[in-house]
């Protein structure tokens, strides 16, 4: 099948109900995705279909045919997306293995609610699991893309 | 900013450094010969210095770049960040100079253990003194080539200048120079005056930031080696359980699976990739040896730390009032972000391995003897760690992964799915505390005594305070289960019935708590106290079902404090409002990495209070997944101020400092908020309102049976309303989250009985509301 990721076309040859997150790392060799739980109970594999924000790991990689699929490294060319600058600014990260799926959540985000109050990051993000306790430094840093 | 080390490349030229240091035995600073070491170095007929290696922990290159070398691991704490920030300040280098890269596993560096907080403190002077050996010969080689003093120059953002003239060389220019000097003994290196530090006292943000938000950062399961396989394992159901026979029938149908390995505790599948190896691991048919443990559960453990409380010593005589309260705390996992994994390549006489651990060198050790080659043929990559907490002390997965490596015969990347990882870790183990104290007539603590009982290693400490008459005594019950460190030891259990203890003690005694705990208080964890007092607005009341606790700690050499604030509901349910943190470290070498430990402790004591735990059934952990071994989310991290104060005189560890206070701070607010006195973590067990007479909160119309009640719950509304609707049912955890909701037509008439079935949800107190049309039914039901 055809998978459309980062603006390249891959073809690849996979079990139609293989999820997109063990396609993308193990066969495209896209690492920026992370594991976490293979369940959808953390948020680590989030990526964007569209504008959605999708869990990797739960969604069968046939679900991604005709769909334009965005991973962290995909974000942007050059680290210019306003997310990207404002982690630069706040400095997130402790280990950094929730963020790449914290920043793709954000980036559904704020494609839905441009301005979003700290009730929406809450609500929004509530499914993105940060075993290092970010939380309050991934708020700071979405108010500060969404007003940039 | 930063190289990794991860290429056959690096590796060769890594190789030939380690090669130099073999010369210097043991000994980290100043005895690397450098010109016996950049002489290798040269580059074709020019006869020139590539760089300008003064030690093992750093290299100045031609290009003006220093490329500095992390020994310790980055688990999230900053020790990549750390290490260049100490060298490039000692060095008066200019930051943007700086690279960092990964040491390989090697004793030459000492210890490389991540563990016990030690990472920043240890290596401080060691690296102070590289940057400042450094320093000295970038000024030698000014003065030589200038031919003045020494004296006469100085070092400056990169360059050495004259420092009466308007000469300046960068390091880069000087490295042929510098190459050629002998290194001066540690008696002619000067460091620098603390108030000169640039980098240290302000701190960086995580140097791995942009490769984190890229996706390039790379984490052990990140490694990828040609012609790798992916390996994971179906683990015993028991603990000490072992494979007797088993069938792989179907697992070898599954599209990608390659073959099955038979070890006695564990059975690998390997696959062209992780997602066939993980169903694989689901369609084998295993016959297991249960072992000795099948039937083991929490109330077992539970009644064996119980049973050996015993009778508690006496107090002395001029006690006039007694105190007494037993405190309990559960098994709890660490579950890093990233699932347990090592990458290994053999290849004959060698191993490669990839690997995100806290334990490099224990890496080494373990991987050598499963696949019988010396340590000195292993060569370890220490990738970054997705979180560790002390988990990542524990090499099972390296051994496991190079058990598999060695007998299939192909590079093997190891992943433990997250049930693996929350069932077959080393949990903090489960403890039960029994406090006694007197007060004498006038409110004075006379006598303390704390028996503490574990299931794991005992580790009773006596409170922070001055106090006459202490007795600390220990015991274990049923330790079968595994366990290990988890973030800040024996300090996490034993912290919680201190502080809570003395709280119990202050209100005994008619005291306010913080007052009471200044009365006794040495002058370091005085000052936190103060600061405390201040921070949090101590002395202004609160709204009604609201309050504040406060518990203080001293450990890994500096002093930590909390307040915390909660709102109590009227239905029971608890929110944290804010809460203060206030640490000692004496003097803060990265106080940016030190406020992000303080958040990551508050969230880590806050989780483990409120929602976290691990219980036993049938010989092994209950809990599965995140959503039974729950941590909180963004919505329930509370509003925090971080208060780093620098007394001088020590560094102290910051990883594990900022943990054991939060529980007890949290459970002193909830006893001010609303007079519950929480004595049995997690606080989710405890309903925290007494008054079910309350018609808003418990409406008489629901009944919820059997109350508790274990996987299956009943409701039924007492209401002869037949008129049909649209009944929706949600079910809240403590915090509010909503964690049950199902909608269904039907009407209000009595005697309707809806059976759910909870058994997903972790034990402790939920909170069920149905509604139809405008009204709305309460009530609280308690999962055993
Ligand atoms: S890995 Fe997909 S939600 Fe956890
Ligand atoms: S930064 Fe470590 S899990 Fe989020």
């Amino acid at each position: 099948m055809n998978l459309n990721v980062n603006n390249t076309n891959y073809e690849v040859n996979v079990p139609s109900e293989m999820p997109l997150l063990w396609v993308l790392r193990d066969v495209l060799g896209l690492t920026g995705t992370k594991f976490g739980c293979g369940v959808g109970t953390c948020g680590s594999c989030v990526v964007l279909s569209g504008n959605e924000a999708i869990r990797s790991c739960s969604t069968p990689v046939s679900d991604c045919a005709d769909k334009k699929i965005v991973t962290i490294e995909g974000l942007s060319n050059d680290m210019t997306h306003p997310l990207q600058i404002a982690w630069m600014q706040v400095g997130v990260p402790q280990c950094g293995y929730c963020q790449s799926g914290q920043i793709m959540s954000a980036a559904a985000l704020l494609m839905t609610i441009p301005k979003p109050t700290d009730e929406d990051i809450d609500r929004e993000m509530s499914s993105n699991i940060c075993r290092c306790g970010t939380y309050n430094k991934i708020r700071e840093a979405i108010h500060i893309a969404a007003i940039g | 900013m930063k190289e990794n080390n991860n290429n056959s490349t690096n590796f060769a030229r890594r190789e030939f450094i380690l090669g130099i240091s073999a010369t210097s035995a043991g000994v980290l600073i100043g005895l690397v010969n450098p010109f016996s070491g950049t002489a290798k170095l040269f580059a074709g007929d020019e006869k020139k210095f590539l760089e300008f290696i003064p030690n093992i922990w750093l290299e100045v290159k031609k290009d003006n770049t220093i490329v500095v070398t992390c020994s310790y691991s980055e688990l999230g704490q900053g020790a990549r960040t750390t290490t260049p920030i100490i060298i490039a300040d000692e060095m008066d280098a200019e930051w943007e100079m700086v690279k960092v890269v990964q040491a390989l596993a090697d004793t030459k560096y000492d210890s490389q253990s991540t563990a016990g907080s030690t990472s920043g403190r240890s290596s401080l002077n060691t690296l102070r003194q590289a940057g400042a050996t450094a320093r000295t010969m970038l000024i030698t080689a000014a003065a030589q080539t200038w031919g003045i003093a020494e004296s006469a120059c100085k070092a400056q953002l990169g360059y050495i200048i004259e420092t009466a003239g308007s000469r300046k060389l960068s390091f880069g220019e000087l490295v042929d120079k510098a190459a050629t000097l002998p290194v001066p003994n540690a008696n002619q290196v000067k460091q620098k005056d603390p108030k000169d530090f640039i980098y240290m006292t302000k701190g960086k943000h995580p140097i791995d930031t942009a490769d984190i938000i890229t996706g390039k950062a790379k984490y052990g399961i990140d490694a990828i080696v040609p012609g790798m396989k992916y390996a994971a394992v179906a683990m015993p159901p028991a603990i000490g359980a072992s494979v007797s026979t088993y069938d792989d029938t179907q697992t070898k149908a599954i599209p990608g699976v390659i073959k099955t390995i038979k070890f006695s505790n564990y059975i690998a599948v390997i696959a062209d990739n992780t997602y066939a190896a993980f169903m694989g691991v689901e369609a084998l048919k295993v016959n297991w040896n249960m072992g000795s443990n099948a039937n083991l559960n929490s109330a077992q453990i539970t009644k064996s730390l119980t049973d050996k409380i015993g009778t508690l010593p006496s107090l002395p005589t001029n006690t006039a009032k007694t105190i007494e309260a037993q405190y309990s705390v559960p098994y709890l996992a660490h579950a890093p972000m990233e699932p347990m994994n090592c990458t290994v390549h053999l290849q004959g006489s060698k191993c490669e391995v990839w690997v995100s651990t806290q334990n490099s060198q224990g890496v080494q050790s373990t991987v050598a003897s499963a696949v019988g080659l010396s340590s000195a043929n292993v060569i370890v990559h220490t990738n970054l760690s997705g979180g560790a907490f002390g988990r990542r002390n524990g090499t099972d997965d390296a051994q496991k992964a190079a058990q598999v490596a060695k007998q299939a015969g192909v590079p093997i990347q190891l992943v433990y799915s997250r049930k693996d990882d929350i069932r077959n870790g080393y949990y903090r183990p489960a403890s039960i505390h029994a406090l006694k104290a007197g007060l004498d007539a006038s409110g004075k603590i006379t006598g303390w005594i704390h028996k503490g009982v574990f299931a794991g290693s005992p580790g009773v400490s006596s409170p922070s305070y001055s106090i006459p008459n202490i007795q600390n005594l220990n015991d274990s019950g049923i330790t079968v289960i595994p366990t290990g460190a988890w973030r800040s030891v024996s300090a996490s259990q034993v912290v919680f019935a201190n502080e809570s203890f003395i709280d119990e003690l202050a209100i005994a005694a008619g005291i306010d708590p913080l007052d009471f705990r200044l009365s006794i208080a040495g002058t370091r964890i005085k000052t936190v106290l103060n600061e405390l007092k201040l921070r949090s607005d101590w002395t202004k009341p609160l709204p009604k079902g609201s309050g504040r606790g406060v518990a203080v700690f001293s450990g890994w050499s500096g002093y930590a404090g909390h307040v915390v604030e909660v709102t109590i509901d009227s239905a029971g349910k608890i929110k944290v409002d804010r809460v203060i943190a206030v640490c000692d470290v004496g003097f803060a070498i990265n106080p940016i990495a030190i406020e992000s430990q303080m958040m990551g402790n508050v969230i880590d004591g806050l989780s483990t209070a409120l929602i976290a735990e691990i219980t036993i059934d049938k010989g092994i952990a209950v809990q599965s997944g995140y959503s039974s071994y729950k941590w909180l989310r963004i919505g329930d991290s509370p509003k925090m101020e971080i208060y780093i104060l620098q007394s001088g005189g020590f560094t102290s560890g910051v990883g594990e400092l900022g943990f054991p206070t939060v529980s007890p701070a949290l459970c002193n607010a909830i006893y001010n908020a609303c007079g519950i006195r929480v004595r049995s973590l997690p606080i989710s067990h405890t309903p925290l309102v007494t008054d079910v007479e309350d018609k808003e909160n418990f409406s008489n119309e629901l009944s919820l049976y059997p109350n508790p009640f274990t996987d299956e719950l009943n409701i039924r509304i007492g209401s002869d309303d037949g008129s049909p609707t649209f009944l929706n049912i949600e079910i809240h955890d403590i915090l509010g989250s909503t964690v049950f909701q199902r909608s269904f037509a039907g009407n209000l008439s009595g005697g309707i009985i809806h059976k759910l079935n909870l058994n997903e949800l972790a034990s402790g107190v939920y909170f069920v509301n149905l509604s139809a049309g405008n009204k709305i039914f309460k009530g609280r039901a308690i999962k055993k």
